[in-house]
């Protein structure tokens, strides 16, 4: 076969260094958008909240405050609406380090007892169970939701935790949460963990959560 | 007669089939534990308290991760003595990283079943599991796993260099330091759940849409030149357009996992906008292996491995299937809105692992067990084409069944309830979506039939070979 | 983002799976055609399934309801994935050639 003039078309060079520009292109976009985005979904300071600053993932002590989920006009969405104080397991006083070790131990706890394996948070993980993202705003635990009366506790956060620990006792389903032996200081810090979950701002999902008549109504 | 020898030259072929070995027996655990948490669907007090829903899950998914990467390392094993010319530099090494790899493996394995979940502190995470799906392998084993892989890419790497480094290898080698490099991003804790899943989706997108896609491809380049003898060079060249499709696109499709876990709005036009391009290196491929079968067809060379090119016939058909039509149809935000984490996603999640990798690697293994045997030719079997059939008919009867679940339950679940506890009960209800899972899990059913087959002609096929191979070579002396 | 009514949904789902669908097909047949394959009066087929892809996606996006600016740069992609198949088939070619002489 005689050497001959390759077009540009059939020539592995012009191929490989394309693929190299592209390549290189989208993997310093990728970067330059995740040195922004992660500042932005760094959790909040206490200061936030006392001031009013929203922030997409706000800071652990949120949990001393009351939440909401409503539609912005302007975003077409539903959004994480952070009210007034608000007692958890009779408290609205925790500090920033106390809540964010709180939610961290949750958060572990969550990861420990493989709670994505069967639910899904943010939308992610398995899809045996519910979502967990706004559990904690969802009407089948609020005043006049089932589960209240069913655990026989007050408020969200007792029934909830109560719940977690002994779901066996209390089946809502035939598909029945199995008892992962969760301790009663890990039920308060991982009912802490969703709570703070339902005030990250998931872009509306989920969608159409507070059309449902009896769920959220804070201000 | 077949040699019960292996009838490899090299001892990095030898280490490949090794790992295709235990790959297959992985394959077969993942399997059953589909079938466990698919039955619980429908039954749920099935196993109940012994193998929990979240358990069997959790291998499940693991048993295919580490199944899909032995298999990729045994291939790649495979190919590097064909394309280098000589013996892969460090193999004693390879060898030895073998057995601590599938310790490893076998050990998390049983603290999986055994163990199941630990307080809620960092020690579970360090020695049961890490409680994050695709990735839960316990810090200890993520360690092992990448000083493992450190050990492979050191081999890879030294070997290319020593030997003739071709077009083929010099992708891999780039692909897969990517491909391990992004294992890192997976291996921290946070406490915060959005910077958590941001990080977990480099692992698990940039994985599947990107360096793995780009690793098939050219494992399938090498493929082709084996089954069908493609032209090296055109491969090569089309290897290069296909990197530079899937990495454009892929890279920064990882945008369609940014929508609703906390991250900017900005996140949904890029998502939509390179997640909707994910599909076109897809066709390209597509397109490219209907163009050389045209070609190969017109020739009427043999072919000297059907089983093997059937089964890239299905993975280019199954990734377009799988990844392209099925992905692209949950994937702007408008509507991922509402199927996010439905049943659409485990739809999804089926066709594309399977038709992407499931595959395509197992038409590399029928290339490992052709050169294992050192045939000439290799031809479909009975088993070979009953396995084919059953384990692909099986996984799009599956995924067909969570279409349809899928399809329900974002239509009552996500648009009539709200995606409210009480809905998503009210949609698993429905008759639809039961009777979906019933069809699941007749096709799960159907897909493990088919692996018995896979199985019995990997262990028979070579045997068959020599036979007809003896009978043509006697009839031809008998003519003369 | 605009709230989507229920009814769409199963519009949405079968025309962005023909979208994708369709795209294949139209390439399909034009690469059968052009390595002959397919005899060459089947080419008009492969047109015709375009055409129905772009209508598809007209179909989809309206309800997605996405919004008239994006829905132009979708039919302008169309006008682009028309003539994407005529640059790989050349390039395919190209690449052919450039060995195989
Ligand atoms: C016997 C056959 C199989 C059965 C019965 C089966 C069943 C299941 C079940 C019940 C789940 C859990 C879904 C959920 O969380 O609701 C699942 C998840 C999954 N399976 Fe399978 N499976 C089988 C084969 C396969 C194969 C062959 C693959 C691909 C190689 C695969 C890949 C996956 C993936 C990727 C997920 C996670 C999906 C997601 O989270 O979206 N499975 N499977
Ligand atoms: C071989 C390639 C691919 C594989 C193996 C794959 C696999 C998966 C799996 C397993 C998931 C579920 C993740 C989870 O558990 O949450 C997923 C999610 C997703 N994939 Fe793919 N995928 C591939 C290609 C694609 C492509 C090309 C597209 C788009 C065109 C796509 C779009 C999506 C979307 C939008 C989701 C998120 C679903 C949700 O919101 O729940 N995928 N993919
Ligand atoms: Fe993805």
């Amino acid at each position: 076969m005689e050497e001959q003039k390759i077009s540009v078309w059939g020539s592995v060079r012009f191929w490989r260094n394309t693929a190299v520009w592209v390549t290189g292109f989208a993997v310093l976009l990728l970067i330059w958008l995740s040195l922004d985005t992660i500042p932005q979904i760094s959790a909040g300071t206490i200061e936030d909240l006392e001031n009013g600053v929203t922030k997409r993932v706000p800071s652990a002590a949120v949990i001393n405050y009351e939440i909401g989920y409503e539609l912005d006009n302007k975003r077409k969405t539903e959004i994480p609406i952070i009210g007034g104080k608000q007692m958890f397991f009779g408290r609205n006083d925790y500090s920033e380090e106390e809540a964010t070790e709180l939610v961290s131990h949750g958060k572990m706890t969550v990861q420990s007892k493989n709670c994505m394996n069967c639910h899904t948070l943010l939308g992610n993980g398995a899809y045996y169970a519910p979502d967990l993202t706004k559990s904690w705003l969802d009407p089948a635990w609020s005043e006049t939701g089932p589960y209240r009366p069913m655990t026989g506790k007050a408020t969200t956060e007792e029934a909830m935790a109560e719940f977690l620990q002994h779901p066996n006792k209390y089946p809502t389903h035939a598909r029945m949460m199995p008892d992962l032996g969760i301790t009663p200081d890990e039920a308060i810090a991982v009912v802490a963990f969703l709570k703070h979950m339902s005030s990250i701002d998931t872009n509306g999902f989920p969608r159409n959560f507070n059309k449902i008549k009896g769920a959220v109504n804070a201000k | 007669m077949l040699s019960r020898v292996m009838n490899v030259q090299y001892e990095s072929q030898k280490l490949a089939i090794n790992y295709f070995q235990v790959a297959l027996i992985l394959f077969g655990a993942q399997l059953l534990f589909g079938l466990t948490t698919a039955i619980q669907y429908l039954y749920p007090q099935f196993l109940f308290g012994i193998i929990d829903f979240s358990v069997g899950r959790m291998v499940h998914l693991n048993a295919m991760i580490v199944w899909l990467l032995y298999a990729m390392i045994g291939s790649v094993y495979w190919l590097l003595p064909d394309e280098t010319g000589i013996e892969t530099v460090g193999i004693k090494i390879g060898r030895l990283l073998f057995y601590i790899l599938t310790l490893a493996v076998t050990i998390v394995v049983v603290v999986y079943l055994v163990v199941q979940v630990g307080p809620g502190n960092a020690m579970s995470r360090w020695l049961i599991h890490e409680g994050r799906e695709y990735i839960e392998a316990p810090r200890w084993a993520d360690i092992g796993i990448v000083v493992v892989v450190l050990g492979f890419l050191g081999n890879v790497f030294a070997t290319a260099f020593k030997g003739k480094r071709t077009g083929i290898v010099t992708v891999l080698m780039i692909d897969l330091l990517a491909l391990a490099g992004l294992y890192l991003a997976g291996m921290f804790y946070t406490k915060n759940v959005s910077v958590d899943q941001f990080w977990w989706w480099w692992v698990i997108h940039l994985w599947v849409e990107a360096t793995w896609e780009v690793y098939v491809a050219a494992v399938i380049g090498y493929g082709l030149i084996k089954t069908i003898g493609a032209n090296r060079k055109i491969i090569e060249m089309w290897i290069w357009i296909e990197v530079a499709m899937l990495f454009g696109s892929g890279i920064l499709g990882i945008g369609h996992h940014y929508f609703w876990i906390g991250t900017p709005e900005y996140w949904l036009e890029i998502g939509a906008l390179f997640s909707a391009l994910e599909p076109v290196p897809l066709l390209g491929m597509f397109v490219h292996v209907i163009y050389d079968w045209g070609k190969q067809a017109g020739k009427r060379t043999p072919m000297t491995n059907t089983p093997a090119f059937s089964w890239f016939v299905v993975t280019t058909f199954g990734n377009f299937l799988g990844a392209g039509v099925w992905g692209f149809m949950h994937t702007l935000p408008q509507i991922n809105l509402y199927t996010h984490g439905t049943q659409w996603t485990a739809a999804h999640g089926h066709l594309a692992f399977y038709g992407a990798y499931v595959a395509a690697l197992i038409g590399m293994m029928y290339i490992g067990l052709q050169g294992k045997y050192g045939l000439k030719e290799m031809r479909m079997t009975a088993s070979a084409k009953w396995g084919i059939t059953l384990l692909t008919g099986g996984v799009l009867g599956m995924t067909m069944a969570l279409t349809i679940a899928g399809y329900v339950q974002t239509f009552i679940e996500r648009g009539q309830w709200g995606a409210t506890w009480q809905g998503y009960f009210v949609g698993q209800n429905s008759p639809w979506m039961i009777q979906a899972y019933g069809w699941r899990l007749a096709m799960g059913v159907v897909t493990i039939l088919g692996f018995v087959f896979l199985m019995k002609d990997m262990m028979t096929i070579a045997r068959t070979a020599q036979r007809e191979n003896l009978k043509t070579e006697s009839t031809a002396t008998a003519t003369a | 983002m605009e709230y989507l009514e229920i009814s769409s949904f199963f519009t949405i789902f079968v025309t962005g799976a023909l979208v994708i669908l369709l795209g294949a097909a139209y390439v399909s047949v034009y690469s059968f055609v052009k390595i002959h394959y397919l005899p060459s009066w089947a080419m008009p087929a492969a047109y015709i399934f375009w055409i129905l892809q772009t209508y598809s996606l007209y179909v989809l996006s309206v309800h997605l309801k996405i919004n008239p600016f994006t829905q132009k740069v979708l039919l302008a992609a169309m006008v682009g994935y028309l003539i994407i198949p005529h640059i790989v088939y050349f390039l395919v070619k190209r690449t052919h050639e450039a060995v195989e002489h």
